[in-house]
């Protein structure tokens, strides 16, 4: 047997994670619109996936409220083995405690423990409302995680309770910041933030040194896809 | 004679052919009756980095040059006597006074040497509108103002020489070094930086290269004989590795099954295989340009698998 047949290249992986913000103020329309987004974005997340020759897409869920709970509590799980379990909403808004619970994620002790050279994740924040909890300090100590500085981040504002500006600090500008005043808009952006992040994050990207690191390229792209769209939405 | 082969193969990675790039890595290799070198060096490939392709040959051109020199300087300081009726061959390798010469003669040699290159090259080539127009706007500002041009020529190096009375590694920058021993296991004995994460990776250009290199060095004697093998790679092989456990899959899923070829189909056999599967890992995967060199001492390598092999060492 040839040496080229003996040695296997893995398929890399890139986790997509989905924060999401099931508080008591998302009860209702916008926790079961989530629910049906993201069920319904599964198929065209596979489809990403299947068409991706460098990269398998992979899924992590972490909701927060009164406390975090991880939906893929195993850890990241591949997209075609991944199924939506509905969630609920009720409890404060503890933003504090999922930041560092993603920060605790966000090592090769635990979630990226798989994750190869240049796959940083993306991650997408959706939220409603004010953090209850101390999270000013949680969000600081998670924005020095090094996969997190290089993750693709966007997040959704739903609704006009919520607070662009922490929502903003998350992602790193208000350029990855979408807002959403009605529940058809909030599943439609789901589904395009989900494909079009794992599109962007699972890209090979083979620079370093420059003035702009891959990751950065990527954020960038991500974030003008975004404001595309948004400025889309306004037309219509 | 030090009993090692040395080979170096390199392979232009599938999304840079793709987007019309030339291949931004190097290797080569260096056989004298003193010694036995490989070198492997990644160029950057950034927009920013545009010569990086002529910055990692001008790396591997210097380290083999450098090596040369300091193997040869060696034998004459070891030929001389250090105290009367004492001469210096006689003395313990002394590794901390050893890695200190490492640092100020030959990372601070290839250094120097590949700063000469590039300087020599940008006087007969200047940089060219079209290079500069894909560059960002940070950079072009700099390149114009004649500040960082060696930015352009970025590279990474990992370097290795074996010699009868020592052994040696460089590092900057990401790649892996990996060596197997002969008692069957592997081990990356030179430190790790830090600061190469995803894409990130420490360079020769950056203006902390030759404190921030990062060297091992150990004797050779009867009691502690050369490893059985040395291999460097580019950040295109270990890239599609797990990082947790990168050392691990490297020396499982690739490492051994060389090892194994090696003592089952000798030297010029699995060289020309490793070419293949350079360019397998260069089309698959990450698609990178891909690299790999090594020093083998055949008779070492057959005996280890011989007795049996232990990745997980």
């Amino acid at each position: 047997m040839a040496l080229t047949d003996k040695v296997e290249i893995a398929r890399r992986s890139m986790v997509l994670f989905f924060v999401i913000d099931s508080s008591g103020s998302m009860d209702g329309d916008k926790i079961g619109s989530v629910n049906t987004a993201i069920q319904e974005v599964i198929p065209a997340l596979r489809e990403v996936s299947d068409e991706n020759a460098d990269a398998e897409i992979k899924v992590a869920a972490l909701e927060f409220s009164s406390g975090v709970s991880w939906i893929t509590k195993g850890g990241p799980v591949a997209v075609d083995q991944f199924t939506w379990k509905f969630i609920n909403a009720g409890g404060v808004t503890d933003f504090g405690a999922a930041c560092h619970e993603l920060n605790d994620k966000l090592s090769t002790k635990a979630f990226m423990q798989e994750a190869t050279g240049s796959y940083a994740p993306a991650i997408f924040l959706l939220s409603d409302g004010e953090p209850t909890d101390d999270w000013e300090s949680a969000l600081d100590t998670l924005r020095e995680n090094g996969w997190f500085k290089r993750a693709v981040k966007v997040a959704i504002a739903i609704g006009d309770e919520a607070n662009k500006d922490i929502l903003a600090k998350f992602t790193g500008s208000m350029e990855a910041v979408m807002e959403v005043r009605n529940i058809e808009k909030l599943k439609n952006m789901i589904k395009f933030v989900s494909v079009r992040a794992s599109q962007v994050a699972s890209k090979s990207s083979n620079v370093s040194g420059g003035a702009q690191s891959g990751e950065e390229e990527k954020q960038a792209e991500i974030n003008a896809a975004i404001q595309e769209v948004v400025s889309d939405q306004e037309d219509l | 004679m030090n009993g090692c082969r040395a080979f170096a193969a390199t392979a232009a990675g599938g999304s840079h052919t793709r987007e019309g790039k030339e291949c931004q890595d190097h290797s080569r290799h260096d056989k004298d009756p003193l010694y036995s070198a490989a070198v492997v060096a990644d160029g950057h490939g950034s927009e920013d980095c545009f010569r990086s392709a002529k910055g990692a040959r001008f790396a591997a051109e210097s380290a083999i040059q450098v090596i040369h020199a300091f193997v040869y300087s060696e034998r004459e300081e070891r030929k001389k006597p250090s105290l009367p009726f004492f001469p210096a061959q006689y003395r313990p390798f002394d590794e901390r006074d050893f890695e200190r010469r490492l640092r100020e003669v030959v990372v601070k040699g290839i250094v120097g040497s590949w700063y000469s290159k590039v300087n020599a090259d940008i006087e007969v080539y200047p940089f060219t509108p079209e290079e500069l127009a894909g560059a960002s706007e940070k950079y072009r500002a700099r390149y114009a103002k004649r500040e960082a041009l060696h930015h352009a020529y970025g590279t990474t190096l990992i370097a290795a020489a074996v010699t009868p009375d020592y052994w040696f590694g460089i590092h900057i920058g990401d790649g892996r070094f990996t060596v197997f021993n002969r008692d069957g296991s592997f081990c990356q004995p030179v430190p790790w930086d830090e600061r190469c994460f995803l894409n990130a990776t420490t360079s020769i250009c950056d203006d902390d290269a030759i404190p921030s290199a990062r060297l091992f060095c150990r004797p050779v004697t009867a009691e502690t004989p050369a490893p059985a093998a040395i291999f460097l790679c580019s950040d295109g092989v270990d890239d599609n590795f797990s990082v947790e456990n990168n050392a691990r899959d490297l020396a499982q899923k690739v490492y051994t099954p060389i090892v194994q070829t090696f003592a089952a189909e000798g030297f010029e056999s699995t060289c020309a295989q490793i070419k293949d599967l350079c360019a397998k890992f260069a089309a698959n995967g990450k698609a990178d340009d891909t690299s790999l060199a090594g020093l083998i001492n055949m008779d070492a390598v057959q005996k280890a698998v011989e007795r049996g092999l232990n990745p997980e060492g």
